[in-house]
Formats: structure tokens, C-alpha cells, sequence
């Protein structure tokens, strides 16, 4: 579904992917852990076609689609989507018209018909329960006044509504109580299905006792520097990061 | 004595245009006051870039010099128009019309409100010589006030009953076809305790047109009035608004300005606080392309304690247009205890396009509160990524941040029904569907 061949990019000069190549197979879920600073964020905003960074060299294939090629909107309608790890706050925009106007747009790019107000509206309902987003959360405007939990519910909700093939989900588990944690994860396992892959990215273990991958990455650096089962992640929590680090992490 | 300085030919234009038309005009007791009006233009000219208050609104640089006074429209052209014209639809309201300057009775009825709200032509005051000018110190030599009073040919004034709590707003509507100038001047006064909505409308057609219009508002002790103030004037207008108000005790002003059209529009707005424990807010949202040039000027007199004022306007410009923001708060020696808020926000789409922003504070008193700010910006990177992560493409998730913009300001009109409207109107100025 998707490969990632020796990606290099760099914001204003500093390099910061050094050579990623990763590749994920349909039905896969693949985690990505490492320290700080190790390029994971970077990876997932370059997944989505943010435009700060300077790809360098390499390539990402999407269905053997060049994906650098498109903007971050034909990205999502071919079906990548990109949870966020500080979702944005849009005042003036309500929560429920930012939703639909992003189904519909991916739809109409896709030469699909748009989806009716009241098909529209029975399936926010419907995933919207799921995910303990309330009623009000969707009428106030785009992630105003949301606490880091209710913003993290909302993007599982868009990815859910959006019914992204890839989904990249960049340290979900961030700002989350263990309770939050729980519902995210059921959200998420519930999208789990063989034509869907997923890619996590997490500084913690904790998040992949709910959401089980099939593949552990350890980055360093710009690179991935070793892949495992997740068992990896069990190391990892154990050890930290220090044998990836070159030793100088404490 | 006849001091004559007037040198540029839209001025000579303007100033045979007056002298021509003072014997056509309404109200014989009145024309002492049109001369003055006249005079004092005669000496002044029109306001240009080296007139303070007019630096970056230069009228003598855009008023034609081929001007005549609006003629009479058919009632089917005016039909016509109406229908295709931008405004609010859809509103349930009662409605007042002035066709190019001139009030029509057989296209407006308030009959549903009779005993609450009384309604006099301005032509008929004039005639009578029951009209009088209540000038406000703060707007006393406003060159757009002068040129109306020597041009003021008609308007209403309604008068709201004490007490009387009005359901729906009453629209004064202004349409312009054909071309030439109109000039008229509106008051609506609200009586004690009452409270009122009231929806400006001008809109045009797309001939060459300059309106000249002016209303005052008269807010009396616990009274609470609403405006909205609807500018979707045709691409060829020229606009000059003139507000003035006046706050009894323990009243509340909310005034609202939507400006979306016209090739150049003034709007000044004076506000003056005689009573105590009063509340105004004003806010504005503008949009503009082309080359437009939109100016909202405004002057708060906090001359009593313990009011408060808030401003907030917001301005989003494209291509090639300007927009200017002057606000000015003044708080004299007795008004302690106010608080005054101003903010003008503005958007800018395009590397033409340009804002002046003017925010300024004269404060006499020693105990009060008051903050001014004002910002200028693009459109937020993130927010245009966040939105194209989520499949949204460029060009649209533009325009629903403009809209978000603006609908802040929207916002805090206190009847959802025109907040709805409002914003139905600026998503279709857009192109986005809503």
C-alpha cells in the first residue's frame, strides 16, 4: 500500500529525515517509537504534504501513486489521512460544517455523489456516540475550548467519518487519561480491517497494549535504525532508547 | 463675503449642483440652514488627503465631475432590481423604502406596528419646518454631514413608543438605479424602556451613483437598540454613511456594519454617552476586492461615568483594495469608571492590498479602563493545512476561513435570524455554499 524509499528532508537547511525506508502492507499496522527529536513528527507531517519541509531525495508510493506529487487535499482523498498530534483550534468554523465540507470535498474530488444532510447527519451520529463526542462538541466551532482529550475524540471521529485507507496516527496518546486512552484505542481497533493500514507514532509502550501492531520501528536520527514484532516496544519500554542514541541518553 | 476656493472640476460640479438644486428641495424654513451648508463647502471644498480625519479617503480624488440628483424610477425597475440585488433574504421584517433618495410610501408598511412606532417622512418635516438638525459637538463640521444638510432631500424618522418591545426588525431599505446622487437623513428614536432592531439596507444598481446618507439614532433611558447595517452597494457606488448616536441612562446601543460593496465607501459613526451605566458595542466586518476603498471611521464621547464602550471590526481585503480603520475613544474629565475596548483586526489575501489602521485614545479621566489593538495578517498557514489534510482544496478552505473571520464579528448581533442571514450573505459574496 504504501512505500517509503530512502526519504530525505530538511527545514531550512537542517536535515532531518536521513534516509527512511519503510513499507507497509494492506491490513498492517506498524508503530514508529523514538526519542525526541528523532524525525517521527517530521515523517508524518511530510506523509501529509505539509509544506515547510524540503524533500530532498527519496520517494513515497501510494498505491504506486507518487505521492510528493500531490497536494495535502489529493492526499486525503486517495485516502491518506493524518491524526494530529496538537489538533488545531479554528474558531468561526463549526465543528459539524468542517465535517462535512471535508466528506463532500473528498468525495466530489473522488467523482463520488455528495452525501445528504440527513445520511450526513445519521452517520456523525452514529460514530459520534461511539467516541463519547457529544452534541455540543460538534455544534461549537472546530476544536474551541476542547480539552486535549475532546480534541484527540475528534480526530479519531474524522478518521472514522473519512474512512481513510492509510491512517497515520502521530502520538495520539499524547495529553490522554487512561480513560481517553481507552476509547481512542477502541475507536481506532474498530477501523482495523484488512484493506486499511495504519502507521503509529508514539514515544510510549503503554498505547500499543490497546492497540496492537503488527510491526515495531525504532527511529533515530532520521533513520530507522532497527524493526521488530511487539515485542520490540516491551524492549524498548524496558531499556529507553539509549543502545539507538548512540549511548548518551541517560 | 464670498470666499471662493473651489478649484477641482468635481468640486465646480458639486458646488452648481447645490446652488441649482436648493430652490427644488424640500422645506422653505430649512433653507437658511442649506445656505450655511452651502457656505461653508463653498470655503472648504472637498475633503482630501490633507484634512486629517480624511488622509487616507481622499473624496476630492474620486467624486465624478459629471453629477446630477437621481431621477425617478419605474416601480417595475424597481421591482426588477430588487429582486436580483445582494441582501438579506428571507427575513421576516417590516420594511421602509427610499428609492434614490426619496421615501415611498407605496413600497413600505409598517401598518402591522401602529401605536408602537409613529413614522413621518423626512420631506414632510422639512415642509412643515418641524425638522430640526441635532448635530453632535463630536460631529459638528463632519464634511460629509455638511455636504448633507445642503443637499437633504428626504428619510424618515420613526419614533418607537415608550415601552414598546418590537419582534422583528423593521428594515430601512435604500435603492439606487439609474445613476446620480441622493442625499438623506434618517432618525429613529427609541423611547423609554423600549427596545428595537433595526436593519439598514443600501443597496444599487451598477450606474455611477453617490449616496450621501445619515442617521441618526436616539436611544433613550433604558432603551436598547440593535442595528444592522447592511452595505451592498452596486461595483460603480459611492457611499458616504454618517451615524450619530446619543445614549440616555442605562441604555444599550448594539451596532453592527456588514460592508461588502461600492468602488469607494466612508462610513463614520459618532457616538456620544449623556447617561450613566450605558453599554455600546459596535463591530464591523468588511470585505472588499478589486480596487475598492472601504473606510470605517469611528468617534466614541464618553462625556458621563461609568459606561462602557466596545469596538471591534474586522476587514478582509483582496486584489488591489484598501480599507482603513480610524477609531477614536474619548473619555473627558467627569467620564470615570469607563471602559473602553477597541480592535480592529484585519486580513490581508493579496500583497496589493493595503490597510491603514488608526486606533486612538484622549482620556481626561484618571479612573478608567481602556485598551485599543490592532493587528494585521495573512491567513494562517496552519489552519489552510489542517483544513487540505482533511480533503478541503485550497481555494475553498480560503474562503471558509474568511468566513470564520468575519463570522466573529457576526457574531455578536443579538438576533440569530440575522446572524444567519448575515452569514449566508458572506458565504454567497464568497461563492460557498451554506
Amino acid at each position: 500500500m504504501l512505500e517509503i524509499k530512502n526519504l530525505h528532508a530538511e527545514v531550512e537547511g537542517n536535515k532531518i529525515l536521513r534516509g527512511i525506508d519503510l513499507t507497509i502492507k494492506a491490513g498492517e499496522v506498524h508503530a514508529i517509537m523514538g526519542p525526541n527529536g528523532s524525525g517521527k513528527s517530521t515523517l508524518s507531517y511530510v506523509l501529509a504534504g505539509k509544506d515547510d519541509y524540503e524533500i530532498t531525495e527519496g520517494e513515497i508510493l501510494f498505491f504506486g501513486e507518487d505521492v510528493l506529487e500531490m497536494e495535502p487535499e489529493e492526499r486525503a482523498a486517495v485516502g491518506m489521512f493524518l491524526a494530529m498530534q496538537y489538533p488545531i483550534e479554528i474558531p468561526g468554523v463549526a465543528n459539524m460544517t468542517f465535517l462535512k465540507t471535508a466528506l463532500n470535498a473528498q468525495r466530489q474530488t473522488r467523482g463520488e455523489p455528495e452525501l445528504k444532510t440527513p445520511d450526513f447527519m445519521k452517520r456523525v451520529k452514529e460514530l459520534s456516540a461511539k467516541l463519547n463526542v457529544t452534541q455540543e462538541m460538534l455544534r461549537r466551532p472546530l476544536n474551541v475550548g476542547f480539552s486535549g482529550g475532546e480534541k484527540k475524540r475528534n480526530e479519531i471521529l474524522q478518521m472514522a467519518l473519512l474512512e481513510p485507507k492509510f491512517c497515520v496516527l502521530d502520538e495520539t496518546d499524547s495529553g490522554l487519561d487512561i480513560d481517553a486512552l481507552r476509547i481512542v484505542s477502541e475507536g481506532v481497533n474498530a477501523l482495523r480491517s484488512e484493506e486499511r493500514s495504519m502507521l503509529i507514532i508514539t514515544h510510549y509502550q503503554r498505547l500499543l497494549d490497546y492497540i496492537v501492531p503488527d510491526v515495531v520501528h525504532v527511529m533515530s536520527q532520521g533513520r530507522i535504525v532497527k524493526s521488530g514484532d511487539k515485542d520490540l516496544a516491551l524492549e524498548l519500554e524496558e531499556k529507553g532508547y539509549a543502545d539507538y542514541t548512540g549511548g548518551a541518553a541517560a | 463675503m464670498t470666499l471662493t476656493v473651489v478649484k477641482t472640476p468635481s468640486e465646480e460640479a458639486l458646488a452648481a449642483l447645490l446652488d441649482g438644486a436648493q430652490a427644488a428641495l424640500p422645506g422653505k424654513d430649512f433653507a437658511s440652514v442649506r445656505a450655511d451648508a452651502v457656505e461653508k463647502f463653498r470655503s472648504e471644498g472637498l475633503p482630501n488627503r490633507r484634512v486629517e480625519e480624511w488622509k487616507y479617503s481622499d473624496l476630492k480624488r474620486v467624486m465624478p465631475k459629471d453629477l446630477s440628483l437621481a431621477g425617478e424610477v419605474s416601480a417595475d425597475n424597481i421591482s426588477k432590481q430588487m429582486a436580483v440585488v445582494p441582501r438579506l433574504r428571507g427575513l421576516d421584517c417590516d420594511r421602509l423604502v427610499l428609492v434614490n433618495g426619496v421615501f415611498r410610501a407605496d413600497l413600505s408598511d409598517l401598518d402591522a406596528l401602529q401605536g408602537k412606532v409613529s413614522l413621518t417622512p423626512v420631506s414632510k418635516a422639512l415642509e412643515e419646518g418641524a425638522f430640526v438638525l441635532d448635530e453632535l459637538e463630536i460631529a459638528k463640521g463632519d464634511r460629509a454631514l455638511t455636504l448633507n444638510t445642503a443637499l437633504l432631500q428626504d428619510g424618515v424618522i420613526l419614533d418607537v413608543a415608550d415601552g414598546v418591545e418590537l419582534e422583528r426588525p423593521i428594515e430601512i431599505l435604500s435603492l439606487m438605479i439609474g445613476g446620480g446622487l441622493a442625499t438623506t437623513r434618517n432618525r429613529v428614536s427609541v423611547g423609554k424602556g423600549a427596545k428595537a432592531f433595526i436593519l439598514e439596507t443600501f443597496v444599487g444598481d451598477e450606474q455611477a451613483y453617490q449616496v450621501n446618507e445619515a442617521i441618526d439614532f436616539r436611544i433613550a433611558d433604558g432603551a436598547s437598540l440593535s442595528v444592522s447595517r447592511l452595505l451592498s452597494e452596486g461595483v460603480n457606488a459611492l457611499h458616504l454613511g454618517s451615524t450619530t448616536a446619543i445614549l440616555g441612562e442605562k441604555s444599550h446601543f448594539e451596532h453592527f456594519t456588514m460592508s461588502t460593496g461600492g468602488q469607494f465607501t466612508r462610513n463614520t459613526a459618532f457616538i456620544k454617552f449623556t447617561g450613566e451605566f450605558s453599554d455600546a458595542e459596535l463591530f464591523g466586518a468588511t470585505i472588499i476586492g478589486r480596487n475598492q476603498h472601504s473606510d470605517q471611521t469611528l468617534l466614541v464621547d464618553h462625556a458621563v461615568p461609568n459606561c462602557n464602550s466596545k469596538e471591534q471590526y474586522r476587514t478582509v481585503m483582496d486584489d488591489k483594495a484598501q480599507g482603513v480603520f480610524q477609531g477614536k475613544i474619548f473619555v473627558r474629565q467627569p467620564a470615570q469608571k469607563t471602559d473602553g475596548q477597541m480592535m480592529s483586526q484585519a486580513l490581508l489575501l493579496s500583497e496589493d492590498a493595503a490597510f491603514f489602521n488608526k486606533p486612538e485614545l484622549e482620556i481626561f479621566a484618571d479612573d478608567v479602563q481602556c485598551a485599543h489593538g490592532a493587528t494585521c495578517g495573512e491567513l494562517d498557514e496552519d489552519l489552510l493545512f489542517y483544513l487540505r489534510a482533511r480533503g478541503i482544496p485550497l481555494d475553498k478552505a480560503k474562503k471558509m476561513l474568511v468566513l470564520a473571520f468575519l463570522a466573529e464579528a457576526v457574531e455578536h448581533v443579538s438576533n440569530d435570524a440575522v446572524v444567519d442571514a448575515l452569514e449566508g450573505f458572506i458565504a454567497d459574496w464568497l461563492g460557498l455554499d451554506h
